[in-house]
């Protein structure tokens, strides 16, 4: 059961120490500076140009929304997976093709106007989280644009996906042929100018890979060390000294999740050899302050310091949000015991600013909306 | 064939565009559905025990490899796959009858199939080591019969069960989900790795859900060999 305005750390049971581990480094000659200004993109391209080809589709009928003050239906017609949040915060969009002729595309639904999604591109891609960058995976090279003017370079990666340093300077990708067995697929590294130019391997790991960037200079890694164990190691990676700072090291880690600030990681360890050691935990990107939170369930972080966490509670009659402060330890609940929903698929998502939630409800398939204070 | 499930895409929107709100097709099965199978396990799920992995259906996953692994099955993962350490007991998920262990079922390195009287088979994969059950033995519901093991006999590589309901002639297979009572929409807050379900652009609605996900016959084409998928997948052996 979960109790409010509680501390939830538990001693950790067996935190693991800061350490450096020792990954194989791919000498490198990199001296890409810390904070140039972004790099022009000169290779363009036919880019899809605007991404405000709105289209109004058919409004459905209005519904009355269930009678909650904060809980709210945003869509209906159970038409959309996998929502993400615009970087204002202020509306969410999602891959669709509402009717049969219109265009398959990202779709945009306003928070102002419930249930009336309008088209904001054609383009289909992975989008950053400000919408800066669309990258589409292609054989011949990831395709990775800038937004906001169109322009266009091919990552010659195979077709890989990249992860965009803050700065918007460099990007990453994970190269891993996937041989068998698994456990022995080499993973390598990629780091590249934002152009896709320079490409270089930074570091090698046995079945893992590249989780993305804390900051503009330091990767969040997992991988085997080497052939002669069977753990994982959850790892911190710099570029600027090529520095390895060990977050956790175990047989099977599940989840990894930096905070926005990349100040901490939470993490899951699942089927341990030590039961103990099972669940999840949090640790600050430094490697210090380990510990094993005494409550389970998927988070996603709100701010540097606190995020929001769905308990993983068979057979209760409802889901709610939690939140949880790693700085004070405190957790609280953000949904009342009267509010019922459930999550459908584990698709719920963060707003920007982290005052908002979208969800897709488990009753309807639909989008539903839960404001946070 | 596609055309087909345009016009069922269509039709189901019109369908929908009729029922009342917050009653939509598509949405689970009522709760007060009796479904007649239990969960493989006597455990409940949690960190130290299980959890869902590989959902069943047109999983991007099973879409990147639909033209080998998963090609018997039309491009579908056509089972469920659970989390779980090397030999946790397995429970059979309804009485029935062993029709045998270690047979040409798929699922290596050993397996199980188990004959229900309700039409349907359950077969379980990737197991530890042979079950000790023989052709012509009764289980019951509930009771072990089998250990979780890993496709790669090495129990740290990617240990898990691989979960399959055929028909009773063993040429379908059907979603685990509709059929296992169980709280699937909190045991999918810890499953589903990768990107969810693979989308075709011509119809990106269909089969999004835990759901509504189809059938798959055996030996017949792909499912999901779409002319504009979402994501694209490609080889990277």
């Amino acid at each position: 059961m979960h109790r409010d305005s509680r501390r939830a750390a538990s001693p950790p049971p067996s935190a693991p120490p800061a350490a450096k581990v020792a990954f194989t480094t791919v000498p490198t000659s990199t001296s890409v500076p810390t904070r140039p200004n972004a790099s022009p993109l000169s290779q363009t391209t036919d880019t899809p140009t605007s991404t405000s080809t709105s289209t109004n589709t058919p409004a459905p009928t209005p519904t009355p929304t269930r009678p909650s003050a904060q809980l709210s239906q945003l869509m209906d017609g159970g038409c959309c997976v996998s929502p993400f949040w615009a970087p204002d915060s202020q509306s969410v969009l999602f891959i669709d093709k509402p009717t049969a002729t219109a265009p398959a595309g990202i779709y945009r639904v306003r928070l102002e106007r419930p249930r009336q999604s309008e088209l904001w591109t054609e383009r289909i891609a992975f989008y950053t989280r400000e919408l800066d960058y669309a990258q589409i995976p292609a054989q011949a090279g990831t395709r990775l644009i800038r937004v906001s003017d169109g322009q266009e370079v091919r990552i010659k990666n195979g077709g890989r996906t990249v992860q965009i340093s803050p700065d918007r300077t460099r990007i990453v990708w994970t190269e891993t042929r996937e041989t068998f067995p698994i456990e022995n697929r080499v993973s390598t590294i990629m780091l590249a100018k934002i152009d896709g130019s320079e490409p270089q391997r930074v570091l090698q790991t046995l079945r893992g890979g590249v989780s993305g960037w804390l900051d503009d200079n330091r990767l969040l890694v997992s991988g085997r060390a080497s052939r002669d164990t069977t753990a994982s190691t959850l790892f911190v990676y710099d570029l600027r000294d090529e520095s390895q700072t060990e977050i956790v090291r175990a047989e099977r880690l599940r989840l990894t999740a930096p905070s926005r600030g990349g100040t901490w990681i939470g993490y899951t360890l699942t089927s341990d050899p030590d039961p103990a050691r099972n669940g999840l935990w949090v640790a600050r990107s430094d490697g210090t302050d380990a510990r094993k939170l005494d409550f389970f369930g998927p988070l996603q972080w709100r701010d540097d310091a606190r995020f929001i966490y769905v308990p993983f509670e068979m057979d209760a009659p409802m889901h709610a949000f939690y939140e949880y402060d790693v700085t004070t330890g405190e957790t609280r609940r953000l949904t009342p015991p009267d509010q019922t929903f459930k999550i459908a698929s584990g698709d719920w998502t963060v707003s920007p600013d982290g005052s908002k939630i979208v969800f897709v409800n488990a009753a309807d398939n639909n989008l539903w909306l839960r404001q946070l204070e | 064939m596609r055309s087909v499930f345009l016009y069922c895409g269509m039709l189901v929107f019109t369908l929908l565009a009729l029922v009342p709100q917050n009653t939509l097709a598509g949405s689970p099965p009522p709760q007060t559905e009796t479904k007649p199978f239990i969960l493989p396990f006597d455990s409940p799920p949690g960190p130290v025990t299980w959890l869902l992995g590989q959902m069943y259906g047109n999983t991007t996953g099973a879409y990147g490899n639909r033209r080998n692994f998963y090609a018997a099955g039309q491009g579908l993962h056509f089972g469920l796959d659970f989390s779980a350490a090397c030999g946790t007991p397995i429970v059979a998920i309804g009485d029935g009858v062993v029709i045998g262990a270690d047979g040409p079922w798929g699922s290596a390195p050993h397996n199980l199939l188990i004959n229900h009287a309700n039409g349907w088979m359950s077969m379980y994969g990737h197991l530890l080591e042979k079950p000790k059950l023989k052709a012509g033995e009764r289980v019951q519901q509930g009771q072990p019969v089998a250990l979780s093991g890993d496709p790669d006999a090495t129990c740290h590589s990617r240990p898990h069960l691989h979960l399959e309901i055929r028909d009773a002639k063993n040429t379908k297979f059907v979603n685990p989900i509709n059929l296992i009572a169980a709280d699937w929409d909190t045991l999918a807050l810890f499953g589903q790795f990768g990107r969810g379900f693979e989308r075709d652009l011509d119809n990106p609605r269909q089969w999004q859900t835990l759901y509504d996900q189809p059938d798959g016959l055996r030996g017949a084409p792909l499912l999901n060999e779409y002319a504009k998928p979402w994501p694209p997948a490609f080889d990277f052996r």
